[in-house]
């Protein structure tokens, strides 16, 4: 699917909705839009990942690069409504601790799930 | 190394875990222990029972093991936990502090395997797992509960020994798979994260460690390079060729090595050599996903910094030797390495005669320093005289970071006062809380240790005596819960502990009618309280309608009074009808740095501790009264005493002039008349000899800067010296 990327500036910062696939093909294109992000240095950016689709290794491998930049350019970057291909790929690769964030799990989706590694902060 | 520092090193430190065991179950008796309190608990008696099996201490490693296998299954959910299992614990914990220190000692009798036994036996109808026999040896046990362990799924039951002499790892059914997708993996359209997850069809991934340490800078980013690596802490029923398997079509673009399970120490450390990562770093990674305990990642660092510096490593002896007894001298070794103590706790234990050792020569080096700075002084070399003022002031800084090496906070000792009111409550049907204030509060290490006994007979006496029954509580419109509290502050260059209770208070017509009955006093009751609270240290003095055998009132008191006495502390009491009590210890610091404030009477010198003087004046025939006792200051009497009437002192015929220094005694003033006043004076307290234990009035001696020895004046002391002369002054007159 066409990857998809929704802008909103708000007065904390902005928030970026994302739909389709995360993978090379959309982090190119993201990378060369970049100072999109460049310029809410010292905000907050909420990313929306409901309409995440798919996710490989380079796709979570970016969101890790996105995650370690924002700090050094002091921003909060905060993701919000994993979808079900993200939450899984967080499990089996145990980075729940990595991002940090809250993440909801659906009922239905309560099953795919375990959690049982990667929740814990170790120093 | 002597074994016998090893051993210390041992109950230290089983003394330390135990402890915050026991705080850990107080803590959590009304709410129930969380997974972290559990796992907390489970590292503790795991540990005590690694280092006991390297000892062959097979009594403590035989118990340790049912109780450890009770709190894995409680850590694991298998079981839930009952508030009962508090109380079960608390009494392994008993019974294990006994083993520990006992089986140091020798043989433990067969009673108290029994009675471990019993509390065993108590457990075993909660452990979900049958128990094998604690009669295992130790090396058996260890094998067992770290198999245990480590097995946490279900599925997973291949037997695997493990032996800890040939630093095998713990974990017996489970792969380690080091995996390093090349950068080049996604070019080639291999997604990593499908070999991740098909490892998932052939057993269970235990822990997942994803690997970002080489993910670029923003502008030296890739997307379609793969910076990621991953270490997985695998276990499956499957062979090793299976699980290589999977990895089938990536093999030929990444770094991979797999570890069977068995592997040891020494080959985590070929494969950290084999890695990009930092050693260290592979070492907590492999911590955190459970490869290694603490232990052996203890081993582990020890085995990197032998292979580097090419001195053999603890373990590597141990695993040649078979001789327990080299065996345990390779552990010292171990425990002394530096890297061990850096990684495990910011704090490092030190044989407490050592630090005085340290204190006394840094004492010597002031005095040496002093003399040689008037020596300086009196040569017209500038530069000299600069320099030794910055030596003098170096050495001031290390004086006092070397004295304050001794102190201790006092909460540590308080901590296990929960316990004993716990127990006592439960013994007495009485509901006890207790309150613990500044805890903080730091004190010389020997007098924490020799105000144990006191305190713990001071918090029963308030428990059993002190604090009525829940019933009479409330009949007296009290609140059903009954409390003791303790405090403890520093005051005046002193500490003051107070044991405190919420309870009845003390009748004191009904001490007075005692010491009348007794003979020890006679006639009316004196207004001063503390003149009759006084009684009660009298031995075998007690108003307890009812001893029992927990304490009674006045019961063993003077034991009390000798042991604060004999640490040149004093103690008091005060009391309000069906308020409570309050038990007041007031304590030197005995060896500590205090402000002080220097006088001279002729060619002797005196330190007054600077927080109890108020003012200084020169004592004129303004001020003097009549009265040889008081003097006037700004309308109000004040008693007084010459320093000279209580020491010897050769009195400086030339020196007409008396000054008089204010200081607060309690919560009165009193005045003290010396000759000079020689100004502000920071000062080592040097205990006094055994021989000097009684003289009254002097708390310690401080050895000045020109080699001379100053006394320390203890006020309160020095004026309830001062009454008792007078008083028997005045008997004798009307006598």
């Amino acid at each position: 699917m066409e990857p998809k990327q929704t802008i909103q500036i708000t007065k904390e910062g902005m928030e970026v909705q994302w739909n389709g696939y995360i993978t090379v093909p959309f982090i190119k294109e993201w990378l060369t839009n970049s100072n999109l992000w460049e310029t809410q240095k010292g905000k907050k950016i909420i990313l929306n990942l409901n309409g995440i689709e798919r996710i490989d290794s380079s796709g979570i491998q970016f969101l890790m690069f996105l995650k370690k930049r924002s700090h050094s350019n002091q921003q909060i970057l905060a993701l919000t409504n994993h979808s079900l291909p993200v939450l899984k790929v967080l499990d089996l690769l145990g980075l729940v601790s990595f991002f940090g964030d809250r993440i909801k799990v659906k009922k239905e989706h309560a099953n795919e799930v375990e959690f049982r590694y990667g929740t814990r902060k170790v120093s | 190394m002597d074994l016998s520092e090893v051993i210390d090193a041992y109950l230290v430190e089983s003394d330390e875990l135990l402890r915050e065991m026991e705080a850990i179950l107080l803590r959590t008796e009304s709410s129930l222990p969380n997974d972290e309190d559990l796992n907390a608990i489970f590292r503790a008696v795991h540990t005590i029972k690694g280092t006991a099996g390297m000892f062959g201490y097979e009594s403590t490693v035989s118990f340790t093991h049912v109780v450890e296998n009770l709190l894995d299954e409680l850590r694991s959910h298998v079981i839930p936990f009952k508030p009962i299992l508090t109380e079960l614990l608390l009494k392994a914990k008993d019974h294990l502090s006994f083993l520990v220190s006992e089986e140091t000692k020798g043989k433990i009798t067969n009673e108290k395997i029994s009675f471990g036994q019993s509390i065993l036996d108590e457990m075993k109808p909660f452990l979900q797992s049958s128990v094998s026999s604690p009669k295992t040896t130790s090396k058996e046990t260890i094998n067992q509960t770290d198999q245990h362990k480590h097995s946490n799924s279900s599925d997973l039951q291949n037997e695997v020994t493990t032996n800890l002499e040939g630093n095998k790892l713990a974990a017996t059914t489970s792969y380690l798979i080091s995996f390093r997708p090349n950068q080049n993996v996604f070019a080639q359209g291999l997604d990593p994260i499908s070999f991740i997850g098909y490892l998932k069809k052939i057993g269970t991934i235990l822990s997942l460690k994803t690997i970002d340490q080489f993910l670029p800078d923003p502008n030296e980013f890739d997307p379609e390079n793969c910076y990621l690596g991953f270490e997985i802490h695998f276990s499956s029923k499957e062979n090793l060729e299976t699980v290589q398997n999977v990895f089938n079509f990536i093999e030929a673009d990444c770094f991979l090595h797999i570890y069977p399970p068995g592997f040891t120490v020494e080959d985590l450390v070929d494969l950290s050599n084999q890695l990009p990562e930092e050693e260290i770093y592979l070492g907590n990674v492999w911590k955190e996903i459970q490869i290694l305990d603490d232990h052996q990642f203890l081993i582990y660092l020890e085995e990197i910094k032998s292979r580097k510096t090419g001195i053999p490593s603890t373990s590597a002896l141990v695993s040649q030797g078979n001789n327990k007894e080299e065996s345990e001298s390779k552990l010292s070794h171990h425990n002394a390495d530096p890297i061990k103590d850096s990684h495990k706790s910011s704090t490092i234990k030190v044989d407490s005669k050592r630090i005085d050792n340290l204190i006394n020569r840094v004492g010597e080096l002031v005095v040496s320093c002093a003399n040689m700075n008037q020596l300086i002084g009196e040569s017209d070399d500038s530069n000299l005289q600069e320099s030794s003022l910055i030596v003098m002031r170096l050495l001031n800084e290390v004086r006092e970071i070397s004295l304050k090496l001794r102190m201790v906070p006092i909460g540590e000792s308080f901590q296990k006062y929960s316990r004993i009111v716990r127990d006592l409550g439960k013994e007495l049907k009485k509901d006890i809380r207790l309150i613990t204030e500044g805890d903080e509060t730091e004190l010389d290490r020997n007098i924490v240790e020799k105000l144990s006994d006191p305190l713990t007979h001071l918090v029963r006496n308030a428990c059993d005596h002190g604090l009525e029954l829940p019933e009479e509580r409330k009949k007296n419109g009290k609140d059903y819960q009954g409390t003791v509290k303790l405090t403890a502050y520093h005051e005046a260059g002193n500490v003051i502990i107070e044991v405190a209770d919420d309870g009845n208070g003390i009748s004191k017509e009904k001490v007075w009618k005692k010491g009348v009955e007794k003979g020890i006093v006679s006639g009316e009751m004196p207004d001063s309280d503390e003149e009759v609270y006084k009684l009660l240290f009298h031995p075998g003095f007690s108003t307890a309608s009812q001893i029992t055998n927990v304490s009674g009132r006045g019961v063993g008191l003077d034991v009390v009074y000798k042991n604060i006495e004999s640490l040149r502390g004093s103690i008091s009491i005060k009391s309000i009808p069906n308020q409570g009590s309050r038990f007041i210890l007031r304590l030197p610091l005995t060896l500590a740095i205090i402000e002080g404030f220097l006088v001279a009477v002729g060619k002797s010198h005196f330190i007054i501790p600077m927080e109890m003087v108020l003012e200084c004046l020169h004592f004129s025939d303004d001020h003097k009264t009549d009265s040889n006792q008081f003097f006037a200051l700004r309308g109000n009497l004040i008693p007084f005493l010459r320093l000279r009437d209580y020491y010897p002192c050769d009195v400086d015929s030339d020196q007409p002039r008396e000054n008089i220094v204010i200081v607060r005694n309690g919560d009165k003033k009193a005045g003290i008349v010396v000759e000079k006043l020689l100004g502000e004076y920071q000062t080592v307290i040097k205990p006094m000899g055994s021989v000097f234990r009684h003289v009254k009035g002097v708390s310690g001696s401080s050895i000045l800067g020109d080699g001379n020895v100053a006394l320390i004046i203890d006020v309160p002391s020095l004026f309830e010296r001062t009454i008792t002369v007078e008083n028997q002054k005045f008997y004798s007159h009307r006598g």
